[in-house]
């Protein structure tokens, strides 16, 4: 997999009551975001997705611009090529695991053969080990099991940047371990911009390379988890790092 | 309370009961034999068919567009679809000949020739959509409603189109509730009544629908008005608990996930 460039952020946005105004950049590899509930966390997702609009701002992977409001630039959704796995994983349940993957690659490439096609989704079920799941519909898989599905989804498409909303708050705590460990290395492997949005504090340890803390629509501190721990700017992170 | 309750059940179940009760096999054979039935079967069943597929067409996007806003122009234009169902048909009626009849307001661009609309089949299907496309328009709103909105963000990150999107992912998870919602409005259609009697006329073979024969056969032969409501009940009664199961499948969270 070839490495698409950092992702560098610049956005301010009014949502509601909130004002958010960050800068953010992310090289390969997980960045998690933490902060309080209503923070700006997954509406911050949601810009860079292009969901959400922004008063100003600039966006770009490598050297793919996808939002530049001072030069009317904004990229739709369909043509952004970012992964974007939501708290549940929003799998298509009228669809098989195998079709969720045909869709998601015949909407990329919609020259694709019908051979080629099931070829390259039979390639990424397989790196997952979720070959013999083809078939299944997504209601009848577990949480980590659907995690898996939706990461093979993602990346069937080769998209530039990933983002995961609260990747392990939809599973039980006996596999949230297990999953969180297979995610960390997954994660690792791809090795791309990777942006991760979680409220709890082991997820956070584990999957980060580094933390960004956003409090009140601001950016207000970066840093690996040793660096928070040792220097937290704020009552929020020091609270953040003492939990277990 | 139960006897309240019990009388309302026997009020709403009495005429229903009476309509199989007070006829026999031969009587109901001989009603449906009566010359008025076929033809008003057959222009039911097309002038109803017609109707559903304008609905079901020109609805469907409609309801996407409605589901998919939420500004106050988009909710005054929802509760203004909603009006012919509480307009009473008989204005629905005189309404529809101000606007399409001879003299109506689309006369002069209508009709150029003097040649008008009303009176032909085409205005029972006018008239039919008029008062039955409210009921699909409605049911197929919440049911895109109902989609989780993080599915169609999903979608549309892959490459997919919003119209790829839209036949791809929101139809078929809307599917069971545009069903339930096609089979209300033809329901509807089914029995409609005054507007088509005023706006179309009761013209034997050209307007005279179900409903419209049963009107004439009770002035000539009770027995073929009788044959026909009961056709119309069973159809109906068949059409509910069609829709009651369409609508299950789509409220249950189950099969809605």
């Amino acid at each position: 997999m070839t490495s698409a460039g950092s992702l560098r952020i610049r956005a301010t946005a009014r949502l509601g009551r909130l004002t958010l105004d960050v800068a953010l950049d992310c090289d390969g590899g997980p960045l998690v975001l933490i902060g309080p509930n209503g923070a700006g966390k997954s509406s911050l997702l949601s810009i860079v997705l292009g969901a959400l609009p922004v008063e100003a701002g600039r966006i770009a992977i490598g050297e793919a611009v996808l939002l530049d409001t001072a030069q009317g630039i904004d990229v739709p959704i369909e043509r952004r090529r970012i992964g974007y796995l939501p708290q549940d994983y929003a799998l298509f349940p009228h669809l098989s695991v195998r079709e969720n993957l045909e869709f998601a690659l015949a909407s990329a490439e919609p020259t694709l053969s019908s051979v080629q096609r099931r070829q390259r989704v039979d390639a990424h079920l397989d790196e997952l080990g979720l070959g013999p799941y083809a078939h299944r519909s997504p209601r009848t898989l577990s949480g980590g099991e659907k995690q898996r599905v939706a990461l093979a989804r993602a990346l069937s498409v080769a998209p530039r940047a990933l983002l995961l909303d609260e990747p392990l708050a939809a599973l039980d705590v006996h596999s949230r371990g297990e999953v969180r460990a297979f995610l960390a290395e997954y994660l690792e492997r791809v090795a791309l911009p990777t942006l991760v949005v979680t409220h709890d504090a082991a997820d956070a340890r584990h999957l980060a390379r580094r933390i960004a803390v956003i409090e009140d629509g601001k950016i207000v501190q970066v840093g690996t988890w040793h660096e928070l721990a040792a220097n937290p700017q704020s009552r929020f992170v020091s609270e953040f790092v003492a939990a277990p | 309370m139960a006897v309240s309750g019990g009388l309302l059940v026997a009020f709403l179940a009495l005429p229903l009961v009476a309509l199989f009760v007070t006829t026999t096999f031969v009587d109901f054979r001989s009603g449906l034999s009566h010359p008025l039935v076929w033809p008003a079967l057959r222009l039911s069943l097309l002038t109803t068919s017609i109707s559903l597929v304008l609905v079901v067409v020109l609805g469907t996007p409609l309801a996407w567009s409605l589901a998919s806003s939420s500004g106050r122009a988009a909710r005054a234009l929802e509760t203004l679809i909603q009006m012919p169902i509480v307009v009473p048909p008989a204005v629905a009626g005189v309404a529809m000949l101000l606007a399409f009849g001879r003299r109506g307001l689309l006369a002069g661009w209508l009709y150029p020739e003097g040649a008008s609309l009303t009176f032909t089949t085409a205005a029972v299907v006018m008239a039919e959509v008029f008062v039955s496309a409210p009921f699909f328009v409605q049911a197929a709103t919440s049911a895109f409603r109902r989609i989780d909105p993080k599915l169609l963000v999903v979608a549309r990150t892959f490459g997919a189109s919003p119209l790829r999107v839209f036949f791809r992912i929101a139809i078929p998870l809307a599917a069971p509730g545009l069903v339930a919602g096609a089979a209300m409005s033809w329901a509807r259609s089914l029995g409609e009544f005054g507007a088509t009697l005023m706006f179309a006329g009761n013209l034997e073979g050209r307007t005279q629908t179900l409903p419209l024969a049963i009107y004439t056969a009770l002035e000539a032969d009770l027995r073929a008005a009788q044959a026909l409501s009961i056709v119309l009940v069973v159809v109906a009664f068949a059409l509910l608990l069609f829709v009651r199961a369409a609508l299950r499948r789509s409220t249950n969270p189950e099969d809605a996930r």
